[in-house]
């Protein structure tokens, strides 16, 4: 047991923090931002600046690179196959064509656009695996899956551009949130997401040992106590949960779900609740380090962080195929 | 040790759709025995050993360990009472020995505890049947696939149950491990788990196991002591290839009529 890996990213994560909240179009001192927290001066500037944009801009990153972090994980252990995630998978396009749908059809705004996201969520993760089936036989399973993934995306893609166009104008606010903007984000979302994430983090918690005998093959999980089924389902559902509350918020963000795994994988092996803890931190940190990056990189003009996770995810992803495919441990 | 349990089959049949593969399959595995089941390639060998664990559901008839129909028992305490060795050998090979082996406590946990002193005591007891302590730290990944079976098999100890099924074994072992194997198994057998397993060699099955139960087209020929069972007769007729008998060392050997001399 590394019991270093227990601390070292919580530390690596505050120092994020503290970066993202004093870095931007103007730099905050440290004290500036201690004061701002213990003694809030609503006619100071810099204390407004902090507390009602940094301070949530920051919460979201937390909160949406924990879970799909965490999500990726969870994919990437049921399915033994190291190139699906949320993105992946087409559970982010799917979720993202409901909520469009919802504020379309319904009228839906902020956290009302939960069930719809984990309704497309859950629809397009089934399309994905009935596609992925009826491949059976040819190619790699592996590849199969993603393949079946992308296709599945690329039809939910063209359905939210078809709905956006029917009706552009009342659309003004959702373009930003399609292209994963932290910074457009609905504040009253975040507040309901945050229990469902944690009960969705406490499942996983709970059924870690579970999943962790998965990987030995169903048949001899089953024979070794497990409720195959059950616990595929269950954590399936759990992944799709936290995935789709970081989409709700922030929009479809790639990359944290799928690369976050092979970190944790490369540090601490995938058995325990280690992993599960290194994605948890490990995918706030890298999105509050992409969220930085994102306001920096072109200053004074700020990117969206889903922008930013695109391109890095994109590259990735490719060096995942040609290179991780041809080892034999996922 | 475990508490002991017989493993009995009354007149269970099973088949896929309308297909029966398995018909009017009764017999009984004791505890403190070895039961080797032989038969060729599609047979119903494997099939027999799912439906004992549990993984296949059947037609028809019982299955019971101690005085309990299996059906009637959750995964959890299935797995208490009967492991099945697997021909499924993937596991991650960055895991340690040591946490695959403790896998076999899953049945024994609940989902939230950290191991207990029990769970210790198996797993070590575990590691030293299969004779592995020494390779515990070492990661899967590195392990030959003798020392892999040896490891899997602790797992399979480590679950503790009153009976122990084996699926082929010693396929793709070098003959050391073979031996190794189902010498294990034996020591088993003889501290009082009701071991079965489905072997491909007839001279082995004659060596390490009590009884011997013959296959042939889902159902059972012949069940007893090997040298009653595997007799020229019986391997002309479910094998169609006559041999010569050959009793040696305690064990059957067969050798082909054509090749005899």
């Amino acid at each position: 047991m590394k019991a270093w890996l227990i601390p070292a990213p919580l530390v690596v994560l505050l120092v994020l923090s503290a970066l993202h909240l004093t870095l931007g179009a103007a730099s905050i001192d440290l004290g500036v931002i201690l004061a701002a927290f213990t003694a809030y001066d609503p006619t100071n500037y810099a204390h407004v600046v902090v507390i009602f944009q940094r301070l949530t801009r920051l919460a979201v990153a937390l909160y949406a690179g924990a879970a799909l972090g965490v999500s990726g994980l969870l994919l990437q252990k049921i399915m033994q196959n190291g190139l699906v995630s949320p993105g992946t998978l087409g559970i982010n396009a799917g979720a993202t064509t409901f909520v469009v749908l919802g504020v379309f059809l319904l009228g839906l705004s902020g956290p009302g656009l939960f069930l719809p996201a984990l309704l497309g969520g859950i629809i397009s993760v089934m399309l994905t695996l009935l596609v992925s089936r009826l491949l059976t036989g040819q190619g790699d399973p592996k590849l199969n899956l993603v393949l079946a993934g992308s296709m599945i995306g690329a039809l939910f893609s063209a359905l939210t551009t078809f709905v956006l166009s029917m009706d552009p104008d009342s659309f003004g606010n959702i373009i930003g949130w399609i292209v994963g903007d932290i910074g457009n984000f609905d504040y009253q979302a975040l507040a309901p997401m945050a229990p469902i994430g944690l009960l969705a983090l406490i499942a996983a918690a709970v059924m870690s040992r579970a999943v962790d005998i998965l990987v030995l093959g169903d048949e001899q999980a089953a024979v070794m106590g497990v409720n195959v089924r059950l616990v595929y389902g269950g954590t399936l559902l759990v992944a799709i949960v936290l995935a789709v509350s970081a989409v709700t918020v922030v929009g479809p963000i790639g990359f944290v779900g799928l690369v976050m795994p092979h970190i944790a994988r490369i540090l601490v092996g995938e058995i325990g609740r280690l992993p599960l803890w290194l994605c948890l931190v490990g995918g706030a940190a890298l999105l509050t380090g992409a969220d930085i990056l994102a306001r920096l990189l072109m200053a004074p003009r700020v990117l969206n962080v889903g922008t930013v996770m695109g391109f890095a995810g994109g590259l990735v992803f490719l060096a995942l195929v040609i290179f991780g495919t041809r080892r034999s441990e996922r | 040790m475990p508490n002991a349990a017989r493993i009995e089959f009354d007149r269970v049949a099973f088949g896929f759709g309308r297909l029966p593969i398995l018909e009017g399959l009764s017999f009984t595995a004791e505890p403190g025995e070895f039961l080797a089941i032989v038969g060729p390639n599609g047979c119903g060998k494997s099939t027999t050993l799912k439906l004992m664990a549990g993984l296949l559901q059947p037609m028809s008839g019982a299955i019971r360990v101690g005085e309990q129909d299996i059906a009637s028992l959750s995964r959890k305490a299935l797995a208490r009472q009967i492991a099945l060795l697997t021909q499924q050998s993937f596991a991650p090979p960055n895991m340690s020995v040591y946490d695959l082996v403790a896998m076999g406590r899953f049945a024994h946990q609940n989902l939230l505890a950290r191991r207990s002193r029990e769970d210790e005591a198996q797993i070590a007891g575990a590691l030293l049947a299969m004779q592995v302590q020494s390779l515990q730290q070492r990661r899967v990944g590195e392990l030959s696939g003798g020392q892999l079976q040896r490891a899997r098999m602790a797992m399979t100890l480590a679950q503790d149950s009153a009976v122990l099924l084996l699926d082929e074994p010693t396929t793709f072992l070098d003959l050391r491990y073979q031996y190794s194997i189902l010498e294990r198994a034996q020591e088993q057998a003889r501290a009082g788990r009701t071991v079965v397993a489905v072997l491909h060699d007839f001279t082995q099955a004659s060596l390490f196991a009590d009884r011997v139960a013959v296959m042939h087209e889902g159902r059972m020929v012949q069940i007893g002591k090997p040298a009653d069972v595997l007799t020229e007769d019986v391997i002309a007729e479910v094998f169609g290839v006559r041999t010569r008998a050959v009793l040696a060392h305690g064990a059957v050997f067969h050798v082909p009529e054509s090749q005899a001399r």
